[in-house]
């Protein structure tokens, strides 16, 4: 599929300048930003208000690219190549399709917005922090753009340095054990990943790094089983795969807001439907993998669920309910019908925004008592009756209430698993219950009940900068979940280039419509009738 | 499927409804929606303002009664026409375009869904009146009624729906507001339990409903009712898919209308303001499953042995609920088990193919439910102003040993009270006598030769599972006129238990609170004139079962399917008639010879023992659940799953690599001493260096 349009005029520049931009500003941001002193007097420009300059503007070039984007042509867009390493076939191509335009997209807003949100979580080295969140979001940018594997990978590794140290630097409790783990399991995963990206550019000839390039090596299913397995690994660990996932709710509990924040945008499970697919396509429909990691979904949506019902730290709730999550995005993606695979692509995307809502939440909560533990709430619905609202509707939105866009992904993972594997999708849709246990439970010990701490009843409620980013997230919840088509309409041009990758026959279909026309009056009556025919003697 | 919704769209615009009011149809959840809107930025305001309790009283009722409105002015026009076969179908926008799925914000005006909207926002309207008096004085006045407005916004989605997940979305959107309003006093623990209670059982209903519909995609390729009953034909009829998308259909109802064994969160319902259980949890809402049956009629039809199980469920669940409320002291547990009892009564009719009469029984009850809730609720009301008065607040108003002769006190709600509880034991010409008699009889017929007498559950022949409907049937009226007379006779009859000084403070409820109580008796009173037996044509009373001819082009084919041609002569329907006015007479009588045992007020009463322990305690089956259910669950959260499996994982993880965290360990101490954040700030750039040096080395 080399079938990407030519860009030209300043389109062509758009997607390199969000991959440098952030760069360059990451460097402004250092060298000319100042902690904002206590007493007021600042003595240079506050970094913070820098960085948040820097990333709006990148959130601009990102509501740009959705604008150009034409969501009805199923190819790369706003495509540009670069030579970069021609030694090796290495090239600056970069690109978006469906798939990634909705996680870029998504992925520059949330950042701004999770700065401004989280502002007084950060106070201190606000220069290094500014820089490095920038660093961060270069990072994020690049593996949603990067269509060249080498330049995918070093993207890739680029997350991880600014995600080391702004938790190990910002971060609460045992941070520095967390995040060392955070960085020794993905790192792990990522090698053998490396190694299956030289084994490819090798067996393609090593001439290209390009993914168009890859696709088209011819490889034994043996061979692409073995690749797809480092992918795999790798992306699964990222994603907080369980059994991979006790990084998680430890780096995300300690994280600062906004590390916890992007450690939960599903990255992994992008690269999964981008990268891992599409190149090995036989290992993905191979029925033993299938199943596999059918079952491996389930057991993570069950285990997610059941494991956040026992926490006592919203945080750590919020990340275990964030591993259930991810079992239905690798159910959705690996049983490869057109249905589970947009859900899967949505989840993928709205994962990000109703987990960054409920992160900042708590991290308004810990900005205000210094902790997390729910217990240390409790009948403070009365006191902070705004944040109670927003706490309220991203909990309904992780409980797949329908309406919010929590309901959309679920339903339609589920919905299009079921034919394919019924007792296991059966499973799964029971979490629905679980998640309820969970997500009520923390609203319960939070916002209801007596207020037994008297300190409790002098927390402000959201401030004025708080309240408009969270109106931001209350309406990203409530717009997506009743009028999901625009984003899905983006979506289904993606997912479609992941479906057309596999072999011929291997994707399940949409059912076939029986009753295709059996909305016609006159015949529906005729069918029923037909049924009133039918004698009790016969049965 | 384009060309099926193509189809639809040109068949909508040749409906006879077309061009008219109907065509308004979209308000009916928009006004309430929008006065839940509006409240709810209110009640973002200080109390203490004088906007935020006037907005809200104009506001709330005001939307109800202009869906009211709207609502009738739709059903003249219905009513003016002649009959309507098809249902008007409106598509605003698309909702989930995806995988085939081509899911539209679709509404479906039919005679079932008038009749649904008109019952929802008439019996809506009076009890957010009644609201008005009885939250006057409470601080979360507007919060109050932006709940309130958006309950009947999600209910009129509900039974607007004109496919499966929009229904869905009402669904789950009654049930998230019943929630809210169980738990709405949240600083009593008990409230808020209460409330998760109710949303998590409802939950395991839904998880029954998304089953239903992943099936019912998988099989037929459509989620539209009209479509999906379409195409349900002769070759399904008992197919194991088919029945298994009505068992777990059903499990959504049993769910949502509190059946056996999912019935257990309604009782703690009760923790919500009255006005709440009588429009949520008596009048609407837990009649949700009746009416998903009746929309999914033809599902049903197609199913027998599953219908047969419905109307033995909801049998059963009459019974059991039944015998509980014999012993409640709580007035509104007593109303509580008495709906559920009730809502079992429904299922027996739509069970048995008989969705007229289960339909009737829903709004014949949600009549005299909703006055028995509210009459309970001025009765409370009273209660508590009076140990207020004198600052005997721990005192239960709720609790019949400390009420007794208030006929005295509230004549008014006191007449209403007892017309209501002749309906519901089911005395002609009350309402509750025609729907209840029409549910029996029908069961009754179904046993000389129908569809379900042919089918076995469990190798039981369905002649004998229906002889047992029917025994249980009549047991259950004779037990309902046992406990609403015990009930009627402990709070407005014989002598007063409230208190010497309390009792001059015990008054009738504010007009605000009568007038729509009143308004119910006189529905209680002419509502069986709805659909009067066929028996009935003789006696020149009125044009017989104008309701089941109504809602015929809904569920009349699936009503031919099961009922087969079983048909009892009329002296035999007049001795059924008889028997059950007389086993309600009789359950009457025996109350009043229990009456004659002295009740003192509830703080001297001793505790009750064996049976009625038993009884009061409602079989302990909360305890038991718990103990079987709840802490198992919770235990393996917690203790197997978290402390135990999670951990495990974590020290395997962390010991696997030892030799790395080792390495990486130095790493960290070096963080530990020098300026971390120059540190930071080397490696970030000397990445960036990297990245630029392969940039340049071209």
């Amino acid at each position: 599929m080399g079938d990407s349009i030519n860009t030209s005029g300043v389109a062509a520049w758009l997607l390199p300048a969000m991959l440098l931009w952030p760069l360059v500003a990451a460097l402004f941001v250092r060298l000319l930003g100042r902690d904002s002193s206590p007493d007021g007097e600042s003595s240079g420009i506050d970094a913070r208000v820098l960085t948040l300059i820097a990333l709006a503007i990148e959130a601009g070039m990102g509501i740009a690219v959705w604008m150009l984007f034409k969501p009805g042509q199923h190819n790369w867009q706003l495509a540009v190549n670069w030579p970069w390493i021609p030694d090796i076939g290495a090239n600056l191509t970069l690109a978006v399709d469906g798939l990634s335009v909705p996680m870029l997209v998504m992925t520059v807003l949330l950042m701004p917005l999770t700065l401004l949100g989280s502002w007084n979580n950060v106070k201190i080295k606000t220069p290094t922090y500014g820089a490095l969140v920038l660093a961060l979001t270069a990072g994020l940018v690049g593996v949603f753009v990067a269509t060249d594997l080498l330049l995918f990978y070093v993207a890739w590794e680029l997350m991880l340095v600014p995600t080391y140290f702004i938790v190990g630097i910002w971060g609460g409790i045992d941070r520095r054990q967390a995040v060392l783990k955070y960085v020794l399991m993905t790192m792990v995963g990522s090698l053998l990943m490396l190694v299956a990206i030289i084994a490819l550019w090798s067996m393609g000839g090593g001439t290209s790094f390009a993914l168009d390039h890859l696709r088209t090596v011819q490889l034994t299913e043996t061979a692409q089983l073995w690749m797809f397995g480092a992918f795999f690994l790798a992306f699964a660990v990222k994603s907080g795969l369980v059994p991979f996932h006790s990084w998680m709710p430890d780096a995300q509990q300690t994280a600062p807001t906004l590390g916890a924040v992007t450690l939960g945008i599903k990255v992994g499970m992008y690269a999964m439907l981008r990268f891992a697919i599409p190149l090995f396509p036989l290992a993905a429909v191979n029925s033993t993998v299938a199943r596999v990691i059918a079952v491996l979904s389930v057991v993570a949506i069950v285990y997610g669920a059941l494991v956040a019902m026992a926490q006592t730290d919203l945080k750590r709730l919020i990340s275990y309910s964030s591993i259930s999550h991810l079992g239905f995005i690798m159910l959705g993606c690996f049983v490869l019908s057109p249905a589970s695979l947009q859900g899967a692509t949505w989840i993928t995307v709205n994962h990000g925004v109703t987990t960054s809502a409920l992160f900042l939440l708590a991290g308004m909560l810990q900005d205000r008592k210094g902790s997390n533990v729910m217990s240390a709430f409790g009948g403070i619905a009365r006191v902070v009756p705004l944040f109670s609202i927003m706490l309220t509707l991203a909990m309904l939105s992780t409980i797949a209430l329908p309406g919010t866009n929590g309901f959309i992904g679920e339903f339609l993972v589920l919905i299009g698993s079921f034919s394919t594997w019924p007792v296991l999708t059966t499973i799964a849709a029971g979490s629905v219950v679980l998640a309820a246990i969970y997500g009520l439970r923390a609203l319960q010990q939070i916002l209801y009940g007596p207020l037994d701490l008297v300190a409790n009843g002098n927390l402000h409620d959201l401030s004025a900068r708080e309240l408009s980013v969270m109106t931001v997230f209350a309406v990203a919840i409530v717009g997506l979940g009743v009028s999901p088509a625009g984003v899905l309409q983006r979506i289904e041009s993606g997912t479609l280039r992941v479906q057309q990758s596999l072999p011929l026959g291997a994707v399940s279909t949409a059912p076939v419509v029986r009753v295709a026309n059996a909305a016609a009056s006159a015949e529906s009556t005729a069918v029923v009738r037909g049924l009133s025919t039918v004698s009790p003697a016969n049965h | 499927m384009i060309t099926a919704l193509a189809f639809l769209q040109v068949a909508a615009t040749t409906h006879p409804l077309a061009g008219g009011i109907a065509e308004w149809v979209g308000l009916l959840p928009l006004l309430p929606l929008l006065g839940a809107i509006a409240n709810g930025l209110v009640s973002l305001r200080p109390s203490d303002e004088p906007s935020s309790k006037m907005l809200p009283t104009l506001i709330g009722p005001g939307v109800l009664l202009a869906a009211f409105g709207l609502s009738v002015a739709i059903f003249v026009q219905m009513l003016s026409l002649p009959r309507i076969a098809e249902p008007f179908i409106r598509n605003y926008a698309s909702w989930m375009p995806a995988g085939g799925l081509h899911i539209n914000w679709g509404v479906q005006l039919d005679q079932l869904s008038i009749l649904m909207c008109l019952i929802i926002t008439g019996v809506g309207t009076l009890i957010h009146v009644f609201s008005v008096g009885y939250m006057k004085k409470d601080p979360g006045y507007a919060r109050y009624f932006s709940y309130l407005n958006l309950f009947v916004a999600s209910m009129l989605v509900l039974v607007l729906g004109s496919s499966y997940p929009v229904l869905f979305v009402g669904w789950e959107g009654v049930g998230l507001c019943s929630y809210l309003l169980i738990g709405f006093w949240f600083s009593d623990k008990a409230n808020s339990d209460a409330g998760k209670k109710a949303f998590v059982v409802n939950r395991i209903g839904d998880f029954g409903f998304l089953i239903a519909m992943f099936l019912i995609w998988m099989t037929v390729g459509t989620l539209d009712f009209a479509s999906s009953n379409a195409a349900i034909s002769v070759q399904d009829f008992g197919s194991p898919t088919l029945v298994a998308i009505a068992l777990f259909l059903f499990l959504g109802c049993a769910g949502k209308s509190a059946q056996l064994p999912l019935y257990i969160w309604l009782p703690d319902a009760m923790a919500g303001p009255t006005p709440v259980s009588a429009l949520i949890h008596a009048a609407t809402m837990v009649t949700a499953g009746v009416y998903l049956i009746a929309r999914t009629s033809p599902v049903f039809a197609g199913a027998p042995q599953v219908s047969l199980l419905v109307a033995l469920i909801g049998a059963l669940t009459a019974f059991w609920a039944a015998t509980i409320a014999l012993r409640q002291w709580d007035i509104k547990k007593v109303l509580a088990y008495s709906t559920v009892s009730q809502l079992g009564y429904m299922f027996v009719g739509v069970g048995v193919g008989a969705y007229s009469a289960g339909v009737f029984h829903l709004v014949t009850h949600a009549f005299f439910k909703a006055l028995l809730f509210l009459g309970a609720g001025s009765v409370i009301h009273s209660l508590h102003h009076a140990y207020h008065h004198t600052h005997r607040d721990e005192q239960d108003a709720q609790d019949l040993r400390n009420m007794g002769g208030l006929r005295k006190f509230m004549p008014a709600t006191a007449t209403a009270m007892t017309l209501a509880t002749l309906a519901i034991v089911g005395i002609p010409p009350l309402a509750g006598f025609f729907s209840k008699d029409e549910i029996l009889s029908s069961v009754f017929a179904r046993t000389q030769g129908s569809m379900l007498s042919n089918v076995t559950i469990a190798g039981v022949s369905g002649n004998t599972v229906l002889f047992v409907i029917y025994g249980l049937g009549m047991l259950t009226a004779l037990l309902t006129g046992i406990y609403m007379t015990r009930m009627l006779l402990l709070a407005f009859y014989g002598t007063n238990r409230t208190g010497a000084s309390e009792r001059e403070a015990l008054h009738e409820a504010p007009a605000s609170m009568t007038i729509p109580v009143l308004v119910l008796a006189v529905l209680t009173v002419v509502a069986g004139w709805l659909n009067l037996p066929e028996i009935a044509s003789s006696w020149s009373i009125g044009r017989t079962e104008l309701l089941k001819d109504w809602l015929e082009p809904v569920t009349g084919i699936a009503s031919t399917v099961l009922s087969g041609t079983g048909h009892v002569s009329h002296e035999t329907e007049l001795a059924l008639i008889g028997a059950a006015v007389g086993v309600g007479l009789l359950g009457i009588v025996i109350a009043y010879f229990m009456s004659r045992s002295p009740v003192v007020e509830k703080d001297l009463s001793p505790a009750d023992t064996g049976l009625s322990a038993l009884l009061a305690n409602a079989y302990n089956v909360d305890r038991i659940l718990d103990t079987i259910v709840v802490k198992p669950v919770n235990a393996l959260s917690d203790g197997v799953l978290s402390r135990g499996v999670d951990r495990g994982i974590n020290r395997g993880i962390e010991r696997g690599s030892a030799g790395f965290v080792k390495m990486a360990g130095k790493v960290g101490a070096r963080l530990q001493n020098g300026d971390v954040g120059t540190y930071a700030w080397l490696v970030a750039a000397g990445a960036l260096a990297v990245l630029a040096s392969l940039t340049m080395s071209k």
